[in-house]
């Protein structure tokens, strides 16, 4: 469908005739039924089953494709995304606004918002305590399985995250029941209270019985954590956990997060756009531009060896008390129309090094370390010599 | 709380005051002369009235002077009367307004209530799907339905049925709400009842699903796309429980509300539909008085209808409080 419209280009950009809507809604239509079919339908337990590649991750990404087929065309917001989240370890994502590091933690969620949102390919293989399953391959009704249970999510909203008619106690509860057959009221009431006072809230018992609209944003902060606890999950999901609080309750939520990872045992994948949390928080970043991965290593390898000049131009855009200039640094250029990409390297128009090579083709992962990896031409020949 | 409603209820004082003061002006100045149209049907039978009979009928009924001031007397009268609890007598009748209404009342209520019952059974499902199926067949379907049910006039759609169902098919009767011929026994009467209330109700329904059901459309699908909605499924509640618990709780919130605003429709009777029907309800009756310039009547039915609004805000507000954590009451 890209390619038709590439031929037609006489038009002004952007503009599309009656006939090409008609036959982006055509083929919109055929792909996200046949997705959606794949979605909804019934298979044995063993189609979605599967194998760690290492014993030692709990979640691997692997070529995950999350497309939303829109009225323009199809864009792909998640466009072959690939790490790996070890066991016991935070994993940074992060990148501007729209490079798809929310939908890729959506898609691991199986979130995406249905019929126009859709997992087009990949693996998500996740590590759960008997089996390992591919999230990605698993029929929509199967996902209870794991959603809330196994993995739990923790959204930048705190103010409207939370069901305004119900309280506190309720909507913590109620996880409880979905997971622990076994859960009576007093024990689930129990399960929430222990949950409120691990998450650092002064009055349990007050809260347990309040309504969401009572209680300010970071106090509503910690009860999604701690309904995100109540279940034990393995891996806990924040999606920019402190985007809408202001800065000291920022910095209280993430001492509370760090915290918590020595005290459950499993591993958070934490989403956001702000280095100086990434710096704070994770063992492992991975850096995204325009739905793909272009550098992932350890914390101190992105910060202190960053390779990529998306990554280095992130470094430097990023506000420090010793600097004497006025304005903040930043990258030229905008990110490409995510409907119709690029062949080569999405960076390319806004590069400073770009090289003859450059032009070609999209630039493959290259490794550098044993937990560092670019995707970037201008390490292609050193990583041919050393490996 | 209580503070809250006796507020209220001063505060409804004062504005039934000005909406009986609009509507005793707005009466006594319609072109409609009651008293006139008794002289001319006495005239039209070949006697003649005198001047003298003339005065005294309308001095009996009290809409000679139609000056500023004797409509203002005319009103200070008829509110007096009201301070005794009493409406005044009904020129058509001859009975006490009170006594008309509570007559005809009870018809157009049930039929009414009925109707009300199965609007709100009918709509609120259909609603519901139509935002959880949306933009799917189902969703087509049921919206192009509804709209057929509201686009069709009461007078149209009734007609066809009573057409239809009761003079092609003879299933039930066309008009009225009993037979000459019949059983007067309790039985009977229920029977003959529902038999004849019906099509009436089945009208009723079927106009007004359409605009409940839409309403329930729209919050079900702005409820559905909200945050919290996103948090109930990252639980890992299945589908049914996050719409039928989470996002219906919320649709509640503005229908539970719209249902006590729904408390004067309840004894206004439908006008157009009980006349298709020939009903004996009040909607009929307030036609009547209307075309006849039956003032007490009309001051009394609009009255009573304005009260009922002015509760009904009261207690959508109340139900507002009940529904919705959110909203206290001061």
């Amino acid at each position: 469908m890209s390619k038709e419209k590439n031929n037609t280009s006489s038009k002004p950009k952007g503009y599309l005739t009656g006939k090409e809507i008609r036959a982006i809604a055509k083929a919109n239509k055929k792909e996200t039924k046949r997705l959606e079919e794949y979605k909804n339908r019934r298979a044995k337990e063993a189609e979605f089953l599967t194998e760690m590649k290492s014993q030692n991750n709990i979640l691997e990404i692997d070529d995950l494709h999350t497309y939303f087929f829109t009225e323009q065309g199809v864009v792909k917001a998640v466009n072959g995304v690939s790490f790996d989240v070890p066991k016991n370890a935070t994993v940074g994502v992060v990148g501007e606004s729209g490079c798809g590091k929310s939908v890729t933690s959506m898609s691991v969620m199986r979130l995406i918002q249905g019929p126009q949102g859709q997992i087009y390919s990949g693996d998500i293989r996740f590590a759960a305590l008997d089996k390992t399953y591919d999230i990605a391959k698993m029929p929509i009704h199967e996902i209870h399985r794991i959603r809330g249970k196994e993995i739990a999510m923790i959204f930048q909203e705190p103010m409207t995250s939370l069901n305004p008619v119900f309280t506190i106690g309720q909507q913590l509860d109620e996880v409880s029941f979905i997971h622990n057959p076994e859960s009576t009221p007093e024990t689930a009431k129990a399960k929430s209270m222990e949950m409120l006072n691990l998450v650092g809230i002064a009055m349990p018992e007050r809260v347990y019985n309040a309504f969401p609209h009572e209680l300010s944003g970071g106090m509503r902060q910690r009860v999604m954590i701690a309904m995100a606890l109540v279940s034990n999950p393995r891996l806990i999901i924040a999606d920019e956990p402190t985007t809408a609080l202001d800065v000291t309750i920022q910095a209280q939520i993430l001492d509370l997060l760090r915290d918590l990872k020595t005290k459950i045992d499993g591993s958070i994948l934490l989403i956001t756009h702000d280095l100086g949390i990434i710096a704070e928080m994770a063992d492992y970043v991975v850096v995204m531009y325009a739905g793909r991965v272009i550098e992932k290593g350890t914390v101190e390898e992105i910060f202190h060896d960053p390779k990529h000049p998306y990554t280095v131009g992130l470094q430097k855009s990023k506000p420090t008390l010793d600097s004497d200039s006025d304005t903040l640094y930043n990258i030229p250029g905008n990110v490409p129309n995510p409907i119709n990409m690029p062949d080569h390297c999405y960076f390319k128009e806004r590069c400073l090094n770009c090289t003859a090579k450059c032009s070609g083709d999209y630039p493959g992962m290259v490794q550098l370390s044993p937990t560092h990896f670019v995707a970037c031409h201008l390490y292609g020949e050193e990583a041919v010599k050393n490996g | 709380m209580l503070k809250y409603i006796l507020k209220r209820l001063g505060l409804a004082i004062l504005i039934l005051l000005g909406v009986s003061m609009i509507i005793y002006f707005l009466i006594r100045l319609m072109p409609v002369d009651f008293v006139q149209d008794k002289i001319n049907a006495i005239n039209q039978g070949g006697a003649t009235v005198s001047q003298e009979t003339v005065d005294a009928l309308y001095k009996t009924y009290g809409i000679g002077d139609n000056s500023f001031k004797g409509i203002l007397s005319g009103y200070f009268g008829w509110l007096g009367a009201l301070a005794r609890f009493d409406l005044g007598t009904s020129f058509v009748y001859n009975t006490p307004v009170a006594d008309v209404i509570v007559e005809h009342m009870g018809v157009s209520f049930i039929i009414a209530l009925i109707a009300t019952v199965f609007e709100f059974m009918i709509a609120i499902p259909l609603g519901i799907t139509a935002a959880t199926h949306q933009y799917k067949l189902r969703d087509y379907v049921v919206t192009v339905l509804v709209m057929i049910g509201i686009s069709l006039p009461s007078f149209f759609f009734g007609q066809i049925l009573k057409e239809v169902l009761a003079l092609k098919l003879g299933w039930f009767p066309a008009s009225g709400l009993v037979d000459a011929t019949s059983d007067y026994s309790t039985f009977g009467m229920l029977g003959q009842y529902v038999s004849h209330a019906f099509i009436p109700i089945f009208t009723i329904v079927i106009l007004s699903i359409g605009a409940r059901m839409r309403m329930t459309r729209t919050t079900m699908l702005e409820v559905m796309n909200s945050d919290y909605i996103r948090t109930a499924r990252a639980k890992g509640l299945n589908e049914s429980k996050v719409i039928n618990k989470h996002a219906f709780r919320n649709t509640l919130i503005p229908l539970v509300t719209s249902l006590a605003g729904l408390l004067p429709s309840l004894f206004s009777g439908a006008i157009i539909t009980e006349q298709v029907f020939d009903l004996p309800g009040i909607g009929n009756i307030a036609l009547t008085a209307m075309q006849r310039g039956d003032i007490p009547f009309i001051m009394g039915y609009n009255m009573f209808l304005a009260l009922l609004s002015v509760l009904g805000v009261l207690l959508a507000d109340l139900m507002y409080a009940i529904v919705d954590p959110r909203v206290k009451l001061e």
